[in-house]
């Protein structure tokens, strides 16, 4: 178990390696400069150049890469230039938005798909079947942007209260206002995760415990619930995982739409300013979510199927399989 | 047989959903277009009651100022360094304008009042000015307001700290020394070299010596207090209740609301969220006559399509002068602003009073534009117009200007580039064909428009030469008779309109919206939201 997790944390620390490196190079190709965007057009070019120096802009690539990662070390993710405050404090502001936003949108993808998988699944190819399918697969073909722009058109005209979301995550309010973007974005993603469910109690029931859960005289329901619905939860749980991350990814994008003061929103005036340090405090604060997502996912897979326990490397191997034939398909379903 | 009931219900409920979707969507389509015809019914007829010839005014409604009230503006940018010498952006400084006080003070007719200076005086050539400093005056940290404060005030914006590399404001760089006398209560600012609009530049904010924390906690001794900042959602300020004045604001406190997108603001603006709005366009303005009253005034912006005067074909004067002729600027204005700008023919802007060379004239005559060009050869002209795709308003201008070159036989292909990409690569590298932007004065100086003209400057990106020009522009520096600068002034748009630099479209006009309840909003030559004369009715 210790390798394993020293493994999985090599990974992770890796792969951060690479995110923030990619996000240093991308800052070295695009034109602008932070300091002539802060200034202005009516600087002069000597007031720029002193910025830029105190910015260090003009430093060489590896000096500002080792710079930066002793800041990390430290947990100082720098000094936003556009805002003139520390990033640190200007990711707090706006996480939680972020944040709720994305768990919102989860509980809602989850509490619209397995009820809606469980109908799906009872009678393979029936009305209800096909009816649920087309829809949500009709919502799949829409995307969330899209989604959050006609759903602020239903929810003005017909004047539910459910208006933009801007104010506070305090109290009652916060459901209330949050609920069209996180509809918005858990919409799309409903499919996947139906779809998913709804092929693995498919599965499931062909094979022979359920026959056997049949002959000892289990009723329907407690059959569907109790043994069918428990072993579909591994491939489900999977692809949870990865419309997790997907989420955080599309309240990025809706954030922009119903213009709430989270991390989306930040990160995009971050590139619009070349602010460098932000831009990379808000990556790195992604990149680290969706990786610890996925690695929890492993870890809820496990306790759900003891059969994925095992031994140390085995179980990871196993695992890995398990999840990249998931994920195979999971892809060729959205496709 | 239960069961089959309920999952027909819930198909049902899935279904009428999706009905309703596409209903929804339809039905606002519809109104989209309506909203669309009767918004030109109401440009053509000009229903908006406020005459956008008659510059800075203050509404004039019965019913005297309430004391009190709490107020929402709503911004459509983020703010960036809330330091008054370190904000950068104007939408930040129309906001921090409140917390803080200038030696002297702009008014809405383009005069300087004192402030913070009793009273002011300067030497003969421009290059020695007296402030006698105000007495009894508080920082809003309790602090007194001292001489100091005022000389550490002026060196920092100057750049004369000892930590400091290089101006903050850049106008200020010509200060050589500022000195304090305690006995007369005056401070003295000597510049390098003359300059006549230096007092201008004393509407600087005036901050407590040795406060570092300014970026954060703005302290000032305006007539509002800082209270809280939350990035991208709001910022709160509160009476200042020992205001100098002798009455401090009406309003106990003002929220400055932020949402990055005008349309967005609109519909808060229909819900009645804001109360006062300052980016309306004027189409917008039907669908809320009924809460506000709108309040035109000048933008500080002068809109030009600036041309590379070093890359062909602009390097040939008679293509510049073909291209002025072709332009109807008159019809960009209907189109791009909705007729709420005016017509421009010189470098700078009416806003910039007796300065602004209202004499010139170019005609709009494409024919001889086509002949022009015909003559000296050049056929199936093909160029490029880079805009920055962040501004709406230059983008829609760069298609109309292309548009109408097409009767000209001139190919105009519009490139959009995002605002960083733009700075790096138009305004500082010049490498560009033509480019629409607004150049933008922050004090009722002429040198700052003016300065991206004058071929020394950083800020000349349109490869302007011209040494007459230069001579003019170095002699309007130092010239301290008004009457003669306002000629040397005038001398120069002339220059500009003569070599035809560029093509000069339009001052596009701003309209504010603000709720009938409110009086006293009050506009400037200066790109502020002052909320020191706003009252409850």
């Amino acid at each position: 178990m210790t390798r394993y997790l020293l493994k999985k944390a090599g990974q992770m620390l890796i792969t951060l390696l690479l995110i923030v490196l990619i996000v240093f190079i991308m800052f070295e190709l695009i034109p602008g400069s932070p300091a002539r965007i802060m200034l202005g057009m009516n600087a002069s070019q000597e007031q720029v150049a002193a910025l830029e120096s105190e910015l260090g802009i003009h430093e060489p690539l590896p000096l500002k890469i080792n710079k930066y990662f002793v800041g990390l070390l430290q947990g100082d993710l720098g000094h936003s230039i556009h805002f003139d405050k520390s990033v640190g404090e200007l990711i707090n502001e706006a996480a939680p938005v972020t944040f709720s936003l994305a768990m919102y949108a989860f509980v809602l993808i989850i509490v619209l798909s397995v009820p809606l998988a469980l109908l799906a699944a009872r009678k393979q190819g029936s009305f209800l079947d096909n009816s649920i399918r087309f829809v949500t697969e009709t919502t799949l073909a829409i995307p969330p942007f899209f989604m959050a722009i006609i759903l602020m058109l239903i929810f003005r005209t017909t004047q539910l209260g459910l208006s933009s979301g801007r104010g506070n995550l305090e109290s009652l309010g916060f459901l209330r206002k949050f609920f069209m973007p996180a509809l918005a974005i858990a919409l799309s993603r409903v499919a996947m995760a139906l779809e998913f469910l709804r092929d693995a109690i498919i599965e499931q029931k062909k094979l022979f415990y359920t026959r056997a859960a049949v002959g000892k005289g289990a009723t329907k329901s407690r059959i569907l619930f109790f043994h069918i619905f428990r072993n579909s939860l591994v491939p489900y749980v999977t692809a949870l995982g990865l419309i997790l991350a997907e989420v955080f990814g599309g309240s990025i994008i809706i954030e922009q739409v119903f213009l709430l003061p989270g991390l989306g929103r930040l990160l995009v005036t971050a590139v619009e300013a070349r602010d460098f340090p932000l831009t990379q405090g808000i990556i790195i604060l992604i990149a680290t979510v969706v990786i610890i997502v996925n690695f929890l996912v492993d870890f809820i897979n496990q306790f759900i199927d003891p059969r994925l326990r095992s031994s140390d490397m085995k179980s990871t191997k196993s695992n890995f399989w398990l999840k990249l034939s998931y994920k195979l398909k999971f892809r060729g379903d959205v496709e | 047989m239960v069961n089959k009931k309920k999952v027909m219900r819930i198909v049902l409920v899935i279904l009428s959903l999706v009905l309703f979707l596409t209903a929804c969507g339809k039905k606002d389509a519809e109104k989209d277009t309506e909203k669309d015809t009767d918004d030109t019914e109401q440009t053509d007829q000009g229903v908006i009651e406020d005459d956008p010839d008659e510059d800075d005014k203050v509404i004039e409604e019965p019913g005297d100022p309430q004391q009190g009230g709490s107020v929402i503006v709503g911004i459509t940018q983020e703010l960036d360094s809330l330091d008054p010498y370190l904000a950068a952006a104007a939408g930040t400084k129309e906001v921090i304008y409140n917390f803080f006080d200038g030696l002297v003070k702009l008014m809405p007719d383009g005069t300087f009042e004192p402030a913070l200076a009793e009273s002011f005086d300067f030497s003969d050539d421009a290059t020695e000015f007296t402030f006698k400093i105000r007495t009894g005056v508080k920082f809003h940290n309790g602090d007194d307001l001292t001489l100091d404060d005022v000389v550490y005030s002026l060196e920092r914006a100057a750049g004369m700290l000892p930590d400091s590399e290089a101006a903050l404001i850049p106008q200020l760089a010509i200060i050589e020394s500022v000195s304090a006398d305690t006995e007369a209560g005056t401070v003295t600012v000597k510049l390098k070299e003359s300059d006549a609009d230096f007092i201008t530049y004393m509407t600087l904010a005036i901050i407590p010596q040795d406060y570092t924390e300014q970026a954060q906690k703005p302290i000032g001794t305006g007539p509002f207090i800082f209270t809280e900042y939350k990035t991208q959602t709001h910022l709160k300020m509160k009476r200042n209740p020992d205001y100098w004045r002798d009455r401090t604001a009406y309003l106990d406190e003002v929220t400055f609301m932020i949402v990055p997108d005008a349309d967005a603001a609109i519909m808060d603006l229909q819900e009645g969220n804001f109360d006062i709005f300052p980016y309306l366009t004027i189409d917008k303005a039907e669908l809320l006559k009924d809460k506000y009253d709108f309040i035109a005034a000048d933008s500080n912006m002068v809109q030009i399509w600036g041309l590379n005067n070093q890359r062909a074909p602009f390097d040939d004067p008679v293509v510049r002068k073909a291209i002025n002729m072709a332009i109807d600027k008159q019809m960009l204005i209907d189109a791009v602003t909705f007729g709420e700008g005016r017509v421009l023919e010189s470098g700078m802007a009416p806003p910039m009073q007796d300065y602004y060379n209202a004499d010139l004239t170019s005609p709009y005559n494409p024919e001889e534009a086509k002949s022009m060009l015909e003559e000296a050869g050049y056929q199936d002209l093909k160029i490029e117009i880079t805009v920055p795709g962040d501004y709406v308003i230059h983008v829609q201008t760069a298609e109309v200007l292309a548009e109408q070159l097409k009767q000209i036989g001139v190919t105009a292909e519009v490139k959009t580039v995002d605002w960083g990409t733009w700075l790096s690569d138009v305004y500082m590298g010049r490498n560009y064909d033509s480019t629409v932007i607004a150049l933008t004065f922050d004090y009722v100086a002429p040198a700052t428009v003016l300065r991206h003209y004058y071929s020394k400057s950083d800020n000349n990106f349109i490869n302007f030469v011209s040494t007459e020009f230069d001579e003019l522009y170095e002699a309007a520096l130092s010239e301290t008779d008004h009457a003669k600068r306002v000629e040397l002034y005038h001398q120069m748009q002339k220059i500009l309109q003569d070599d035809a630099a560029s093509v000069f479209l339009q001052n596009p006009g701003t309209q504010t919206a603000v709720i009938k309840t409110l009086g006293g909003y009050t506009t400037y030559p200066q790109y502020v939201q002052d909320m020191y004369t706003v009252y409850f009715k």
